[in-house]
């Protein structure tokens, strides 16, 4: 699903320039789901979003579902995250006044479906997530859980291949924790590619794979489910 | 992503801020009320004064007479039936009537009774010239012209004062000594405004062949033309002169031998005028229009700096760089022709307002020309497209990762 090779990443130039991320090399295979952990200024965000074709690598390259992203344009980029990823952020990004449902056709309207389509989908979208009985809310209206799932249903709409969730359970309490692990495990078990970013070490250990980011640095893998002790160094360029 | 999305998106956007949407509009209402207002009277004051220019003489109408050489007591130039035939054939198609004209007075009596009358001797085409109606009775005929017939039509003042009560048509009356048939009387108050003596009802009307052979006083007519309508006037009066010319030469100074009258030339001052008006009107309505198109620009920068993540957002599900552009520019749009919908509505209260005041004074009529409504829609429109392209493409090269976490 997705391959990267080598990846560089650098911000600015010359004595101020920032080595975000450094020779990174990861797989991720399909209906994996991977979870990212560092500290902040580790790179892993940089890393989400290079692989949400939301920014570009400096060297190296990525392979998304075997297309190599790093040479595409703006615009197809934008297409790519419209049909084959879907982005769940730490603080939701839903559109204050729209209602949840407005908010979740939002994506069906770049990538050119019907309005009558749109609400259907999106409908069927918050009922799946639960929450057929608060489609005309706005965020404002909803708990943090509950805009958390919001944000779900509208990463679903266009059927991604990938999940790209970064801290999704960051705001959260441990109800709605749960609520949202579950939601993203579901999906995962339905064949979804899951590729979390969090610093929570019981989050992270949903995941069948951890890998840990430090300085840029890919620098360990383990996993979770198999066996602890499976975990091993990576060795980093 | 086709238009009725972004227009979706952008009525959200402006009815959910209704009040800084009102406010920011301000400038643009006041500009374009005060536009429908002035074009509203400017066309009020046009249409006033060319209806007080009517009421002298109709717009399409002229006249050429013989020039005449006091000094010598010679006639410069004689107009003939012949020129009238020349002038029918060449630009006919232009012309709607086409009348000689001999006026004279005298003094009409019957039955001991005698009144002063003005006499005009023309042929049945003088009709059409003005539009006469007649009261009783026909107008003069093809028939009466060329057998000389002793027959008169009278103006309505004339028969009350010499008939009474009774009735004219078929009366016997004496005109300097030879005796006349009434066959027709025009309306009482005949308000053909459009004559252009002042008397409308103490006159007659006879063949003109008929006084002709009393004096023998051939090729003495004034010709009045009537163009088909205003904007064949010049056409016809220059195909009118050139054919004079060519029939009878000019004067040893390069002169025509005749004088064209224009019966309404003040209409040509009140084109210019309302030109000029329309210039400053537009220079007026430019410079509210900038600023206000300013403050738009103004605004928009302001929600695209406020919607910065929302911006980035879209970006992140997918919106491409046009989607963004175009979404901004169409808000921008639709702002300003709401803009320009309150600012007509306004535009028209206040121009009834100034029917009312104007009505006081002067019969001013109400038309607020459906162009003016037009043309204000299509230059707010092209304000909110101007005004709006600069915080669109702000707003389309954000960056996604920057917009999202934007604060």
């Amino acid at each position: 699903m997705i391959n990267i090779k080598k990846m560089d990443k650098v911000y600015g130039t010359g004595e101020i320039a920032v080595n975000a991320l450094q020779a990174v090399d990861l797989n991720v295979k399909v209906g994996e789901f991977l979870a990212i952990m560092g500290p902040s200024g580790s790179g892993k965000s940089t890393l989400m979003n290079i692989l949400g074709c939301l920014d570009k690598p400096t060297k190296g390259e990525y392979y998304l579902d075997g297309t190599n992203v790093s040479a595409l344009s703006q615009k197809k980029l934008a297409h790519i995250r419209n049909l084959k990823i879907g982005f769940v952020f730490q603080t939701f990004n839903l559109l204050p006044r729209l209602s949840a449902l407005k908010n979740v056709e939002q994506p069906m309207i770049y990538s050119g479906i019907n309005r009558k389509e749109r609400y259907k989908i999106a409908k069927k979208a918050l009922t799946a997530v639960g929450l057929e009985n608060r489609i005309d809310h706005r965020p404002s209206e909803l708990s943090g859980g509950q805009r958390q799932r919001v944000a779900i249903a509208r990463a679903l709409v266009n059927n991604p291949q990938i999940i790209l969730a970064d801290e999704p359970t960051g705001n959260l309490d441990s109800k709605s924790e749960e609520d949202i692990l579950n939601i993203l495990k579901s999906l995962n078990d339905k064949g979804i590619t899951v590729v979390m970013v969090t610093h929570d070490n019981s989050v992270a250990h949903h995941a069948h794979r951890i890998v840990h980011f430090k300085d840029g640095k890919l620098i360990k893998e383990e996993f979770p489910q198999k066996n602890t002790a499976n975990c091993k160094e990576v060795k980093t360029g | 992503m086709n238009f009725l999305e972004y227009l979706r998106l952008a009525l959200t956007e402006i009815i959910n801020n209704k009040a800084r949407t009102f406010l920011t509009l301000i400038g643009i209402i006041i500009g374009i009320a005060t536009v429908i207002l002035i074009i509203f009277i400017i066309q009020g004051a046009e249409t006033y004064i060319m209806n007080e220019l009517t009421q002298i003489a109709p717009l399409d109408l002229f006249q050429i007479n013989n020039k005449y050489n006091s000094d010598t007591n010679r006639w410069i130039g004689q107009m003939t039936y012949k020129d009238i035939q020349a002038i029918k054939e060449k630009s006919g198609h232009n012309i709607k009537a086409l009348a000689p004209r001999i006026s004279s007075s005298g003094k009409i009596r019957y039955e001991g009774k005698e009144e002063d009358f003005n006499m005009i001797s023309t042929t049945p085409d003088f009709q059409y010239i003005y539009d006469l109606k007649l009261n009783s009775g026909r107008f003069l005929s093809q028939i009466d012209i060329e057998n000389f017939n002793n027959v008169i039509v009278l103006g309505n003042e004339t028969a009350e004062n010499i008939f009474q009560n009774q009735s004219p048509i078929g009366q016997k009356v004496n005109i300097e000594g030879m005796t006349f048939k009434v066959i027709g009387v025009l309306p009482k108050d005949y308000e053909s405004p459009l004559f252009p003596v002042s008397i409308n009802n103490n006159r007659g009307f006879i063949p003109i062949t008929v006084l002709e052979r009393i004096y023998n006083a051939k090729n003495r007519f004034t010709l009045m033309v009537r163009a088909k309508d205003r904007n064949h006037l010049t056409t016809v009066k220059n195909d009118v002169e050139n054919i004079l010319n060519t029939r009878h030469g000019t004067t040893d100074n390069g002169q025509s031998k005749f004088n064209i009258y224009e019966m309404a030339n003040g209409i040509e001052m009140v084109s210019i005028v309302k030109i000029g008006l329309m210039i400053l009107l537009g220079g007026v309505a430019s410079i509210t229009l900038l600023v206000a198109g300013i403050g738009i620009m103004n605004i928009m920068l302001v929600i695209v700096a406020e919607r910065t993540r929302e911006i980035g957002l879209r970006k992140a599900l997918g919106a491409t760089k046009r989607n963004i552009l175009t979404q901004f520019i169409i808000e921008s749009v639709i702002l300003c022709i709401f803009g320009g919908i309150f600012g007509i509505i306004l535009g028209y209260f206040s121009s009834h307002i100034a029917m009312n005041i104007a009505q006081n004074y002067i019969n001013f009529d109400l038309s607020i020309p459906l162009w003016s409504i037009i043309v204000s829609l299509a230059f707010t429109s092209g304000v909110g497209l101007f005004f709006g392209i600069y915080p669109a493409a702000k707003a389309a090269k954000l960056d996604p990762i920057e917009a999202l976490n934007y604060e």
